[in-house]
């Protein structure tokens, strides 16, 4: 389970090719692997399947998603594992049901299988999901810097006034959420061992979802992309800080 | 109250553009009858007509794409890209006199960027993985995207989302261009009558005349005749059949205005038998006249003519010709009546000339032929206000405006809409919201209460501008009309039988204005029967542009934004004030109003006319006073009996 700040961009359907029960057309599964809010996997039937075989048996602790209309349709979404493609070996990992389209985040104690699966029961529509990851968080040991704020807000928009003064309206754009993170004290070895592999791997090109807050602020969820660097300033007692900006705008 | 009036009289709105273009897609699947394609996997096409492998089965249908504004909410579900950077408008502008209104314009900005190519690649799980952008590939794949439909849906995110705080516009695709060095495509969508500018009517046709058609064949007198028969004179053709399948006529004297079919000829005697008995059987009194009635077209153009149907209408030189059917490359008609059709000249005519199709209008209501001319360019009726133009029909034109008028020359449909338009006093112009060719007579309407746009609830601070467009004002307007034929020198003033013309004296004095302001029309459309409506034209133009008209810009909040171009609204500025200095209330017609999701900005046209005016009260209504919604016109003294200005009858 998370503790600190974290990026949650590993996913177990990079593993291998996900195989959906149904989909509908124009909905295609691989949708869900593009983190792309805006390309969708949607079934034409439930209860509904999207099954990953990575090979090997393979870690996760969390899963996300972002983009999603199981809240609206009433359904239930699962994370399962299994060793053998579900034929005697079916273990429900983590499951919710929704109250919102807002993102989901579903931490869980770390465990392996070779199968991962999200299953669908329920729902009065059919539901559609657009970013789904099952993965292991990269959790950034160390806090964030004073100054950090999750909730600030940009509006791009407009104000008019009448000739006379008077307000007619606001037409307002859309609200971006950026911030530059600072971390303290992180070891040289992990910033080598676990943030540039990450970096190389995903971050510097994909978007991810930024976890500020795991323990008490779960539901605080960013879609965000990294900016064109980080830095690695040296600070006192052999430690590093890890600095970046993550910009995106705010899904809830 | 409908959910986009709610979403756009709120105090706060969070505006949302999507664009959406229908591009051209195979309903085919590849290698699956009826395509007859068998390429192996990993190698099929995109479904496009530029991929397609099997073109002679290919079935075009379309994929819309869908983009919506960067940042805005993603309608859940639902494949919208958030590629739309940016959209500037250069809307229509509908100015009276104008005619035709500008064209509108949209240029668009998107952004690109690697994407999976699921939505344009329904082969991808068989290839390797794609290279490029979605752009680069969209555009490789799809060559064909000129003219293709595009909408502008502006509207304003609510939670839960709805489509129908959205507001559609529709466009055709005109451009598409990048991505450029920033990775930006620009797109230009225009509006469909921009199709009015590209095509021709009537239809370029290009067949010439393979055996030379004289303006008759032979005249003189008959020698003698019976009821089948007449004997030519002596120096008609002695050779047998010779006239065979022409027209013989008798022109004067005995039998004159007879005219028959010629069956069979003998060349020895000159006795040509009939194909039909005369009714009185000529004699040597009788002037003939023998003519063709077939001419003769280069090999494989004769189809050409068929593209209005029959009785088809063909120019040769200033001569137009009525074509009653085709066999081949031969056009025939029936009578030597049908030469020299629409009062044009009879003429001969060599191997060197070209025959034209005409296109050809006989007592057409004018809303009809706008209609007609506009189908021509592509625009269906789905896209024309065939409604709203059926009411200016009874409201203003009627059979004063019908039209019968041969287009005998290729000119574009914007020109003839154009002159339509300016001769009608009316204007044409799209609009985007309603998605409709619309047409409106430009006179005052009929007495009624129209929204207030005022400086205290509506204008946006800064923004009121008013002009007076002293360029536009007129003191005597002249329409030429009634072209002596249609293929006439329209240049010249002398080809017009007919004129009406209106002075304003009072404006060109000295205690006036003390100018003339000249307009003149010289009008192909119009002819005898368009008297009155030529006089309509001069006299209300002079009535409603003797004073210069005021042109105001102004913009608006969206709250306020519900109507369009054509509309009328009244305006209360203290820029607009009456002799004392008070605000006064002007009805202006709205010619501009471009909507950008923050304001509106308008443009407006005073509507103010010579003198005031109303429709002609019918049967059965009071007397003024007690009556005054309708057109009382005067007592013998020019005034009503409470003293007031007395109508005027347009």
């Amino acid at each position: 389970m998370m503790n600190f700040p974290s990026l949650c961009y590993d996913n177990r359907f990079d593993d291998g090719t996900p195989v959906a029960s149904t989909t509908a057309t124009g909905y295609s599964v691989s949708n869900l692997q593009d983190w792309r809010a805006y390309t969708w996997w949607k079934p034409t039937a439930l209860p509904a399947t999207v099954t990953v075989d990575c090979g090997a048996a393979k870690t996760a602790d969390y899963a996300v998603i972002v983009g999603h209309t199981l809240g609206t349709s009433g359904a239930t979404l699962e994370v399962r594992g299994s060793t053998d493609n579900f034929v005697a070996s079916d273990v429900l990992v983590a499951t919710i049901t929704p109250t919102s389209d807002n993102p989901i985040l579903l931490q869980f104690a770390s465990t392996s299988y070779r199968y991962w699966r999200y299953k669908i029961t329920g729902g009065a529509t059919m539901p559609a999901m657009a970013v789904a990851a099952i993965g292991t968080a990269l959790e950034i040991p160390g806090d964030l810097a004073e100054g950090f704020d999750p909730l600030t807000r940009t509006v791009q928009g407009t104000i008019n006034k009448s000739v006379q003064g008077h307000p007619l309206g606001r037409v307002f754009d859309y609200e971006a959420w950026s911030q530059d993170l600072n971390f303290g004290v992180i070891t040289w070895d992990w910033l080598r061992a676990s943030f540039i592999p990450a970096w190389k791997g995903h971050l510097r090109g994909s978007p991810c979802v930024f976890i500020w807050d795991p323990v008490s602020h779960s539901d605080e969820l960013y879609l965000v992309t990294l900016g064109d660097n980080f830095k690695t300033p040296h600070s006192a007692g052999g430690y590093a800080n890890l600095q970046f900006t993550v910009s995106g705008v705010h899904t809830s | 109250m409908t959910v986009r009036d709610t979403a756009r009289t709120a105090m706060e709105r969070h505006y949302v553009e999507v664009l959406e273009i229908d591009l051209d897609r195979c309903t085919n699947t590849y290698g699956v009858a009826p395509c007859t394609a068998t390429g192996a996997a990993g190698t099929e096409c995109y479904n496009t007509f530029q991929t397609c492998q099997a073109k002679a089965a290919y079935n075009k249908g379309i994929h819309t794409y869908s983009f919506i504004t960067r940042g805005a909410p993603i309608p859940p579900g639902e494949l919208v890209r958030p590629y739309l950077d940016s959209s500037n408008t250069s809307p229509t502008v509908a100015n009276p006199g104008d005619g035709l209104a500008r064209r509108a314009s949209v240029s668009v900005k998107l952004v690109d960027e690697p994407d999976s190519d699921t939505e344009q690649d329904p082969y991808k799980a068989t290839r390797a993985p794609a290279q490029g952008t979605f752009w680069t590939r969209l555009i490789a794949r799809n060559r064909n995207y000129g003219g293709r439909a595009a909408r502008l849906r502006r509207g304003f995110a609510v939670t839960p989302w709805d489509w129908g705080t959205f507001q559609t516009e529709r466009y055709i695709i005109d451009s598409l261009a990048g991505p450029d060095k920033n990775g930006v495509v620009s797109m230009t969508l225009k509006d469909p009558i921009t199709l009015a500018d590209q095509v021709k009517v009537p239809i370029p046709t290009d067949g010439k005349v393979a055996v030379a058609l004289p303006d008759y064949e032979r005249r003189g007198y008959a020698q003698s005749g019976t009821l089948s028969t007449i004997v030519l004179d002596t120096k008609a053709s002695a050779v047998d059949g010779y006239y065979v399948g022409m027209a013989v006529r008798i022109d004067d004297q005995t039998a004159a205005g007879e005219e028959r079919i010629i069956s069979a000829y003998v060349g020895a005697t000159r006795e040509a038998t009939v194909s039909v008995n005369w009714s009185v059987a000529p004699d040597s009194t009788s002037l003939f006249s023998i003519h063709h009635l077939q001419v003769s077209v280069t090999a494989g153009k004769g189809a050409q003519y068929d593209v209005y149907g029959y009785p088809a209408y063909v120019r040769l030189g200033d001569e137009i010709i009525r074509i009653t059917s085709r066999s081949g490359d031969t056009l025939l008609w029936d009578t030597s009546a049908d030469r020299a059709q629409f009062n044009t000249p009879l003429a001969s005519h060599n191997t060197s000339e070209t025959l034209q199709a005409c296109k050809t209008f006989s007592d057409t209501p004018i809303t009809d032929v706008v209609i007609a001319l506009a189908n021509e360019a592509g625009i269906s009726n789905t896209y024309i206000d065939t409604v709203g133009l059926a009411d200016q029909e009874t409201t203003w034109y009627g059979t004063d405006y019908h039209i019968t008028v041969a287009l005998s020359a290729p000119d574009t449909v914007s020109n003839y809409l154009k002159e339509l338009a300016i001769e009608s006093s009316s204007i044409i112009w799209w609009s985007p919201i309603d998605q409709k060719l619309k047409m409106m007579a430009v006179v005052p309407n009929a007495p009624s209460t129209v929204p207030l746009l005022s400086e205290e609830a509506s204008i946006i601070e800064g923004s009121f501008d008013v002009q007076r467009l002293d360029d536009q004002r007129l003191t005597m307007t002249a329409m030429a009309y009634n072209l002596i034929y249609p293929t006439a020198d329209r240049k010249k003033p002398s080809s017009f039988l007919s004129a009406e013309m209106f002075i304003d004296a009072d404006a060109e004095s000295a205690n006036e204005y003390g100018d003339q302001r000249v307009n003149v029309i010289y009008s192909r459309w119009f002819g005898a029967a368009n008297a009155q409506a030529a006089a309509n034209l001069a006299g209300r133009t002079i009535n409603a542009r003797r004073n210069a008209p005021l042109g105001l810009k102004f913009k608006i909040d969206p709250k306020d934004a519900n109507f369009d171009v054509g509309a009328l609204r009244d305006v209360l500025s203290n820029k607009i004030t009456d002799v004392t200095g008070a605000p006064v209330t002007m009805r202006v017609l709205i010619t501009r109003y471009d909507d950008n999701g923050r304001f509106v900005n308008i443009e407006a046209r005073s509507t103010d006319f010579g003198r005031r005016w109303a429709f002609i009260a019918p049967d059965g209504t009071p007397d003024y006073p007690a009556d005054s919604s309708y057109a009382h016109i005067c007592l013998d003294t020019g005034l009503m009996g409470d003293g007031t200005e007395g109508y005027l009858i347009i």
